[in-house]
């Protein structure tokens, strides 16, 4: 049993070691953006998007219900681009509306593992007068919500 | 970024002041909320006060404060003519029905504000209100007259 621990730990140390944890700021620049994504951002317009880049994961938010491209996140990582529905679609189209109070209020940290692939994704926002977070984990092609934070705080 | 001179708003409240030190903080533009610094400043209320356009503009959307309470409401204004280039977000009022792609005038009423002691016992009840110019945050009281 003891012998079991010790590989059980090792084992979580391995994989800890291999996961990696990067920030993904706000980006005005779609050039910057995979060749998918830019052909995405194109198809749909640029005020429909709202793109996060760090440099190796691009993240594309598509807001806009009448374009040709389903709404929701696009994510482009070593796998290639997949696309996803809202992990929250009522908080999603309020975030979208209100805006975030400076660009460095909202941003993704992206998990991915050993082979560059997005795991899971945490997205921090400060909105008006609501501040919090979500964590999402991408399992059988969705996002999921594992954990959520928002505090309301008075003007 | 200096303000132009000539641009002055209304007072959203009639002869409404800035909202004074209570447990919830104060509400000048800077005040301390926690590791930030307050986005605009609160005008003091209560329950059914008459809110005011603050400029002339358009009315573009019912705002919502909060992610997750959507009992408490405001509008987003955008300055037209003489306010080119405003844009002005006030929470805590309920807006005027059918105010939404609106025409407003300074001091027009456009609703009436909410109260927010349920949701913070003791504060003193207030809107408040965030301007930009040209995407910039400005301090309101610079653009308000006579408002302490």
């Amino acid at each position: 049993m003891k012998i079991l621990n010790i590989l059980l730990f090792q084992l979580f140390i391995l994989s800890a070691c291999n996961a990696n944890s990067i920030d993904a700021f706000k980006s005005n620049n779609i050039n910057n953006a995979p060749e998918s994504l830019t052909k995405q951002i194109l198809s749909v317009g640029e005020k429909c998007v709202t793109l996060y880049q760090s440099k190796e994961v691009s993240i594309l938010e598509q807001h806009c219900s009448e374009k040709s491209i389903r709404q929701g996140i696009y994510i482009a990582d070593t796998l290639g681009t997949r696309s996803f529905n809202w992990y929250d679609a009522p908080f999603n189209n309020w975030a979208w509306n209100e805006g975030c109070n400076s660009e460095k209020d909202c941003y993704y940290k992206i998990i991915t593992n050993s082979k560059g692939e997005v795991t899971n994704l945490e997205y921090y926002f400060f909105i008006n007068l609501s501040e919090g977070y979500f964590k999402i984990k991408i399992k059988d092609n969705q996002l999921i919500i594992s954990e959520k934070k928002i505090v309301d705080h008075p003007s | 970024m200096a303000i132009p001179n000539k641009i002055v708003i209304s007072n959203p409240v009639l002869n409404g002041t800035i909202r004074k030190n209570d447990k919830w903080g104060q509400g000048h533009f800077g005040a301390p909320r926690g590791s930030r610094k307050h986005n605009g400043i609160d005008i003091t209320t209560q329950l059914g006060t008459p809110i005011l356009s603050p400029i002339e503009g358009k009315v573009i959307r019912v705002a919502y404060p909060y992610a997750s309470d959507m009992s408490f409401t405001g509008l987003l204004i955008k300055g037209t003519g003489a306010h080119q280039g405003l844009e002005v977000k006030i929470f805590y009022m309920k807006p005027t029905s059918n105010i939404v792609n609106k025409a407003v005038k300074p001091g027009q009423q456009i609703g009436t504000s909410q109260s927010l002691l349920n949701k913070y016992p003791g504060i003193t009840n207030h809107i408040h209100i965030e301007i930009k110019l040209n995407g910039i945050k400005q301090n309101p009281k610079s653009l308000i007259k006579n408002i302490f």
